[in-house]
């Protein structure tokens, strides 16, 4: 765990520091050839990946591209270059300068050069008309990129930004051709061109994905000779049937007992902890959450430290309670803060105890209020029961109301509900990509709480400017004790993944979130 | 027969038309926002504004009636507008998928059509007998079963037995024989139980009441052999029913094997059904509905056609 927090430190460090490497990995490969078969639960919404946080997007598409930085898969979030070469942070932390590595082939064959980054970055800035950026905010302080050679792009920053160096490791923001930008903005949508360990070879929709290994691939850790992908409905019965080898996205504790029971020693898992955390926001139009004793007596009836224990043996939570942050990450509340917050307290009985008497002082014993949860079975409905009983035992009468995901998305954004199930997904530890989400509802669209604080508003701008590590983590522990107090959101939860694999396959390192390490870099049939 | 052929023909016209401005609106009023779906279901930041200019760029904030205008224009060329989820022409996204659909609704009525006929037939005239007990107790079995379900416990049985289960996409038939069967036999037999359940009851009824005809008698009184009465006289009556049963079920099943070809992992027309409908996909949820109801009335027009080829009242009376 210190190694994990140290190469954490390591990585957000924005004082002037020149890395070279990024061919770490490189030519890694015990074993080669062998098409590896995997399954993906849902169907990718469009090839594009700056446009999508889709999972099954990053499942299926990723593997043909590269990004300018990307993380050591064995020292998360250790960073390292991918077409980058080396890279250098001005002491203001305003200037980010890259060398790009040589010899960088893209699938059609032409070479990859430092205006093809500019093109992505661009795009990803600022979208030409008809293309979608999802992450466009996160590059907000990006003044300006310039290309002094063919091997070197410069962004200019408007402000230090303490989360800017990772994002450049986001696994979303692939590096597209300038051409192909050039010729249509719009064709990545339905075509792919990457420099990543796999080609594109067909997509049959609803059904399948081909790719095969490409020859000229800079890292040459390209181990199979293609993957196959599918679509499927369950991961136990094809993993058990011989049809895939492996579902990355992980596996609920009754498959698992299943896998084992069937395969023995022909299947593998892995495991950690996924950084989606699982929140419930109430509606700040709500009358009676307007009150924040009613907010927090809501949070108090939960039993987090013996509720979850149990939750996690029957779906894929994480058994300890947690606060915004990921645990026992560099930034997050240390357990014995955390634990003080009310909510968090380990005395159940006097904490329901006390939410029951603050509920009685704000008028609201037995409040009724609606819980809007998504139809989907492992983890919204087991999570659903569990606080609906929790809630209860404080008087409380909420009510369930489960939806589709379509419509429950409408309900979320429209505010139609009074408390609703959430989920905050992140691929790193950071609190700017962290609790983005929580900062005043005009500030971003993901806060479905739609509450306004500009004191935390104030607290979020301060460590995402601020470089030293130790002042922003003082900033962003304040954030954290600001916002449970507030209670509009409240944390339940992070998410356990455990993937299982059949022993075949050898060489991948599972990542705290199941959009990281998707490039099969590293993996072989053995 | 030919005019009788081009009447019926033409009054598929109407219906189709209907079909498609009914499912238009009642989609229409359908709660569920793909853009928000495809944009923010899995979490991350997307704005307000960018959620309007993709519906925007996707056509839906156009005005209901320019909505209809544009989707009843292109019904006539067969474009029936594109898929909101993958930007295919949803003509391209149900061609992909209808080959598997009917390729199993055939296996299914071949399998239900072998198994149902003997089935059917013995039952009626062995009536009462223990022969016709079990097989009753067969067909009530198999109505009763849901298809999915024992689909389930086929794939249980195959893990169980083989310890493999047949590869994953599509093998078109003209490729590999053989890897297409083994795809396609286990839901066909999931399917073709109940399928063939359904038109042996049906068969037994008909013939049952067949039997019992005043012309059945007569031609026993002429002294016919029992076998030429049961076939020539009997079965050949007792198919008209049995006919429409059975290509009624094939129209049902090129659109309506919706948790069957999930179970088994099938690439088809029902499995498109499910994804369209949690996705929201209105142009191809309608272009699907579109789609079965022309097969549903397609079928119908041949059962109808059959029917006059079979019986000459129906021919001579249009």
């Amino acid at each position: 765990m210190l190694g994990f927090i140290k190469n954490l430190v390591g990585g957000l460090a924005l004082i002037s520091f020149t890395v070279v490497g990024g061919i770490a990995n490189s030519a890694s490969c015990p074993k080669s050839g062998g098409i590896l078969k995997y399954g993906v639960k849902a169907e990718p919404p469009t090839y594009d990946m700056h446009g999508t946080n889709s999972y099954a997007v990053m499942h299926f598409v990723a593997q043909h591209y590269s990004t300018l930085l990307t993380f050591d898969w064995n020292k998360f979030p250790k960073l390292e270059g991918d077409v980058a070469d080396s890279w250098n942070v001005s002491s203001d932390g305003l200037t980010y300068t890259f060398k790009i590595k040589k010899g960088i082939k893209f699938h059609d064959g032409t070479p990859l050069t430092s205006k093809d980054v500019k093109a992505t970055y661009d795009r990803l800035r600022n979208p030409p008309e008809g293309v979608i950026s999802v992450r466009k905010a996160l590059f907000s302080s990006i003044s300006g990129i310039t290309t002094p050679d063919d091997n070197t792009v410069v962004f200019k920053l408007s402000s230090p930004d303490a989360f800017m160096l990772d994002g450049f490791a986001s696994p979303f923001n692939a590096i597209y051709s300038a051409k192909d930008i050039a010729k249509d903005p719009k064709w990545h949508l339905k075509n792919i061109n990457g420099t990543g360990p796999y080609k594109f070879v067909a997509h049959k929709k609803g059904e399948s994905w081909k790719a095969e290994k490409f020859a000229d691939f800079h890292h040459g850790d390209n181990c199979l000779d293609g993957t196959e992908s599918f679509r499927i409905k369950k991961v136990a019965e094809p993993l058990i049937g011989g049809q895939i080898m492996a579902e990355w996205r992980g596996t609920a504790p009754p498959e698992r007992v299943l896998l084992k029971k069937e395969m023995g020693d022909n299947v593998s898992f892995q495991a950690k902890t996924l950084m989606t955390l699982w929140v419930v926001s109430l509606n700040s139009k709500t009358k009676a959450f307007q009150n924040k004793k009613v907010r927090q007596a809501i949070n108090m009836c939960i039993d987090r430290h013996t509720g979850l224990k149990k939750l996690a043996k029957i779906t894929f939570t994480a058994p300890r309670p947690s606060g915004y942050l990921l645990y026992d990450t560099f930034y997050a509340l240390p357990d014995e803060e955390l634990y003080k917050i009310p909510g968090f307290q380990k005395d159940i009985a006097a904490s329901r105890k006390k939410a029951m008497q603050m509920l009685k002082e704000a008028g609201a014993e037995g409040l009724e209020f609606t819980y809007s949860n998504r139809a989907v079975s492992h983890p919204y409905d087991h999570i659903a029961i569990w606080l609906m009983s929790e809630w209860k035992k404080c008087g409380l009468k909420p009510k369930m109301i489960t939806n589709p995901t379509s419509k429950f998305v409408k309900i979320r954004r429209e505010g139609g509900f009074d408390a609703t199930i959430d989920w905050a997904p992140s691929f790193l530890p950071d609190p700017t990509l962290m609790h983005f989400k929580y900062i005043s509802a005009d500030r971003t669209a993901s806060n479905y709480s739609k509450n306004t604080d500009r004191g935390l508003d104030k607290i979020f701008d301060a460590q995402k400017g601020e470089v030293d590590k130790n002042k922003r983590k003082a900033l962003v522990h304040d954030f954290e004790k600001t916002a449970l107090e507030n209670a509009w959101v409240l944390p339940i939860t992070y998410t356990d993944r455990v993937i299982a694999l059949n022993s075949k396959v050898k060489g991948y390192v599972i990542a705290n979130s199941h959009i990281l390490n998707n490039t099969w870099r590293g993996v072989y049939l053995d | 027969m030919l005019k009788y052929a081009i009447k019926r023909i033409l009054l598929m016209i109407p219906t189709l038309l209907a079909v498609a401005v009914i499912v238009f609106l009642v989609l229409r009023v359908v709660p569920g926002d793909i853009v928000e779906l495809k944009l923010t279901a899995e979490g991350g930041e997307v704005s307000l504004e960018q959620i309007e200019a993709e519906k925007t760029r996707l056509g839906l904030n156009d005005p209901l009636h320019v909505q209809f205008i544009k989707y009843m224009s292109g019904l006539p060329r067969g474009d029936l507008g594109i898929s909101l989820w993958t930007e295919e022409p949803v003509s391209a996204e149900i061609a992909a998928r209808i080959g598997l659909s009917f390729e199993l609704a055939l296996l299914s009525t071949i399998l239900a059509v072998i198994i149902a006929f003997p089935l059917g037939t013995l039952s009626a005239l062995f009536r009462g007998t223990i022969l016709d007990y079990i097989i009753r107790i067969l067909t009530i079995g198999g109505i009763a079963v849901p298809s999915f379900w024992l689909g389930m416990l086929l794939i249980m049985l195959v893990l169980a037995t083989i310890g493999t289960l047949p590869p994953l996409g599509t093998v078109s038939l003209f490729a590999d024989p053989l890897v297409n069967l083994q795809q396609m036999i286990w839901p066909a037999i999931s399917v073709g139980y109940r399928y063939s359940s359904v038109v042996a009851r049906m068969l037994r009824s008909s013939i049952l009441e067949v039997l019992s005809e005043d012309y059945i008698r007569t031609a026993r009184a002429k002294g016919l052999y029992e076998k030429i009465v049961i076939v020539k006289h009997g079965m050949r009556n007792a198919l008209l029913p049995t006919v429409t049963v059975i290509g009624l079920e094939f129209a049902f099943l090129l659109g309506g094997l919706v948790v069957t070809e999930s179970v088994f992992n099938l690439n088809g027309i029902g499995k498109l059904f499910v994804d369209s409908v949690v996705r929201n996909d209105l142009n191809l949820l309608q272009g699907l509905v579109l789609t079965v109801a022309t097969a549903f009335v397609v079928v119908n027009l041949l059962i109808d056609l059959f029917y006059a080829a079979l019986d000459p009242r129906i021919r001579y009376q249009s």
